[in-house]
């Protein structure tokens, strides 16, 4: 199994009290809340938890992209990951980039040539994270939600035609129209760096990334550990419709992790942090997660019916461990979860958000260290048994 | 009593619903496809007039075909059925987005177009003066922020509980944001050729709009040569729901001036 440690930077002082009269933390939550004394130490102090989460051991370190909103500082995550790159420069740690919202931008090929630079810069050790944003994303940008899923795959194409094939190429599409698709420079991994599609999961996100022209890894993202399951599983039901075995390594789960001396220390120290993340940083009414068309009208249908989980409800710190959404425990408690979990599908990719929420620098730290040397070696050998 | 009938253009059934008889008014709607506009309806087929309600491609009992994009194909659409409805010039009537539509339409051919009644339209602004937003809202603060009285709201939306019910919000709200959503509820090309409605225009609009604010009515009072106003006191973004009686009656005094 391969380790990333993967980042939100949270605006993790927002004064909570004074924002409970907001909806939500996103678009128009004003940005007089941001403190600009407090945000510029935060850059420094989430860039030296992931550089130390490098040095220490995991596989990777991770960034992604949000706009407006406390819940995550970067909207540009590649300029984060420039910083990333440099920083781990002697070393084989991946720098993921989890990822760029493709159809919030109006030249996709910005991206092209960002990641083909930090492909780049790094020598090679670049993953390449697509998604579409989430909805309250389409609100901020103005961009139409009803045209989300045409000018991601748009997007998408265009980005890794221009990747692999000898510039310049002409694209004339919906959305996007260029007669001189010439990237400079072009990646240095070929024929393009991976590409990785963190999701919630839909059945067509699913069969997309899943075929055979594309074998994309699927990270399942903020999800109860049975839908991560069942989202793998389908990943591996249409691997095998397409004709071939999924390899492991298609398949990723992403989740906040806390590992602390013994499971009564771990619930102490992240209890408050983790519910400030579902029930503060993610408090956001659906129809700002979910603009018309954003996703399909039965997806949504069912989403309005259910009316449970991130977003609808407050979760407590035993409902988010019960649903397997919040990884948590001394070492053994956690290696025990992720084995039982990776018994059931062989996912070989873990992601593992290190802080969230308020969760403070010296217990982020010691997240990384505990998790870098009493969970991931261990694990490390039971994958390798396996 | 309403007469429904289907208009096939191009493969793609298009629901429309006729009633009265007289002089023809075609109504464009927009925002109040949420909301019950009956009242209005009745009142303008009462003052011996035909009324035409199309369900817009993309919305209601309509299909919703591939080619529409935005407002623009919407428009072009519009003028290909003013000539398929074959009942001469009509007095083309909108609410809301669908009194964006109605310039759209009105923009680029007034053959079929007699006169012109924008209620509470989207499609221009008054530059530096803000738009409400609709679509961030859940449909209670939306159906809310549509109206002065709260009360109003309550009485003539249209329910949304059965699956039919949720199934047709959904299908409105997403064609709603496939009209509306970018450029937001208006167009600044449309707001550069206004000059090119040479039919009687009138402007309805409710002094407690707050999604389109009456301030807007400026712009296209300023652009279009023939234009006057008529404010509705006390309503809101959809006069011709919340005071259907007035709304009508500004509706009927204007195009009765105008055969």
């Amino acid at each position: 199994m391969k380790f990333f440690a993967f980042h939100l930077m949270p605006y993790r002082h927002l004064d909570f009290e004074a924002a409970s009269k907001y909806e939500a933390y996103w678009i128009d939550f004003p940005n007089t809340f941001y403190d600009t004394e407090k945000g510029a130490l935060l850059y420094r102090e989430y860039i030296e938890q992931l550089v130390d989460a490098g040095q220490r051991g995991f596989d990777g370190i991770c960034v992604n992209e949000h706009h407006q909103t406390a819940y995550g500082m970067m909207p540009a995550p590649n300029l984060i990951a420039s910083i990333l790159i440099d920083r781990t420069r002697d070393s084989n740690v991946k720098v993921a980039i989890l990822g760029r919202a493709l159809p919030l931008v109006n030249n996709p090929l910005n991206i092209a040539e960002e990641y083909a630079m930090l492909d780049n810069i790094s020598n090679g050790r670049i993953i390449a994270g697509f998604v579409r944003g989430i909805g309250a994303e389409y609100h901020s940008t103005g961009i139409n939600p009803v045209y989300s899923h045409e000018r991601f795959h748009e997007a998408h194409d265009l980005i890794v035609k221009a990747w692999s094939e000898p510039g310049p190429i002409v694209h004339h599409g919906d959305h996007y129209t260029f007669n001189y698709a010439n990237p400079w420079p072009r990646p240095v991994q070929k024929p393009h760096p991976p590409i990785w599609i963190p999701s919630q999961g839909s059945a067509e996100t699913i069969s997309w990334a899943a075929h055979p022209s594309r074998k994309y890894p699927f990270i399942v993202t903020f999800s109860p550990v049975e839908s991560v399951l069942r989202y793998q599983m389908l990943y591996r039901e249409q691997a095998r419709k397409f004709g071939y075995e999924a390899d492991g390594a298609q398949l990723g789960w992403a989740a906040p992790i806390y590992v602390a001396e013994t499971d009564e220390i771990a619930r102490k120290e992240s209890e408050a942090h983790i519910e400030t993340l579902f029930n503060h940083f993610l408090h956001i009414p659906p129809e700002l997660l979910f603009p018309p068309g954003y996703t399909s009208v039965n997806s949504l249908k069912a989403i309005m019916k259910n009316r449970r989980g991130t977003g609808f409800e407050r979760q407590t710190f035993d409902q988010l461990v019960e649903r397997g959404m919040f990884i948590v425990g001394s070492p053994a408690t956690v290696r025990e979860k992720i084995e039982a979990a990776h018994a059931r599908t062989g996912f070989q990719n873990l992601v593992c958000m290190i802080q969230f929420g308020t969760l403070p620098d010296p217990l982020v730290r010691k997240n990384i260290q505990m998790l870098t040397e009493e969970v991931l070696p261990k694990l490390r050998e039971v994958s390798l048994a396996a | 009593m309403a007469l429904s009938r289907e208009i096939t253009y191009r493969g793609d059934r298009i629901h429309v619903e006729a009633s009265g008889s007289g002089a023809p008014i075609v109504f464009l709607r927009g925002f109040d496809v949420a909301f019950r506009t009956d009242a209005f309806i009745e009142q303008l087929a009462a003052a011996a007039y035909q009324v035409i309600v199309p369900d817009h491609p993309g919305f209601g009992r309509s299909d919703s075909p591939d080619w529409l994009k935005g407002m623009g194909d919407a428009a072009y659409f519009y003028l290909e059925m003013l000539a398929l409805l074959d009942v001469g010039p009509v007095h083309l009537v909108g609410a809301s987005l669908g009194g964006w539509l109605a310039a759209e339409i009105a923009v680029r051919d007034l053959a079929n177009i007699r006169s012109l009644t924008l209620i509470g339209p989207a499609g221009a602004r008054k530059r530096g003066l803000a738009i409400g937003d609709p679509f961030i809202r859940s449909p209670e603060q939306s159906a809310r922020a549509m109206f002065a009285d709260a009360s109003a709201a309550v009485r003539t939306r249209v329910p949304v509980e059965t699956d039919d019910e949720i199934d047709l919000h959904l299908k409105n709200s997403i064609a709603l944001a496939r009209l509306g959503w970018q450029p937001r509820l208006a167009n600044a090309e449309l707001q550069r050729w206004l000059h090119r409605i040479r039919v009687p225009t009138c402007l309805i609009w409710g002094s407690a709009d707050t999604v389109i604010p009456l301030d807007h009515s400026a712009a296209w009072l300023d652009a279009i040569d023939d234009a006057r106003l008529a404010v509705i006191d006390g309503a809101g973004h959809l006069p011709h729901v919340e005071a259907p009686d007035k709304a009508a009656a500004a509706v009927t005094s204007f195009i009765a001036g105008c055969a």
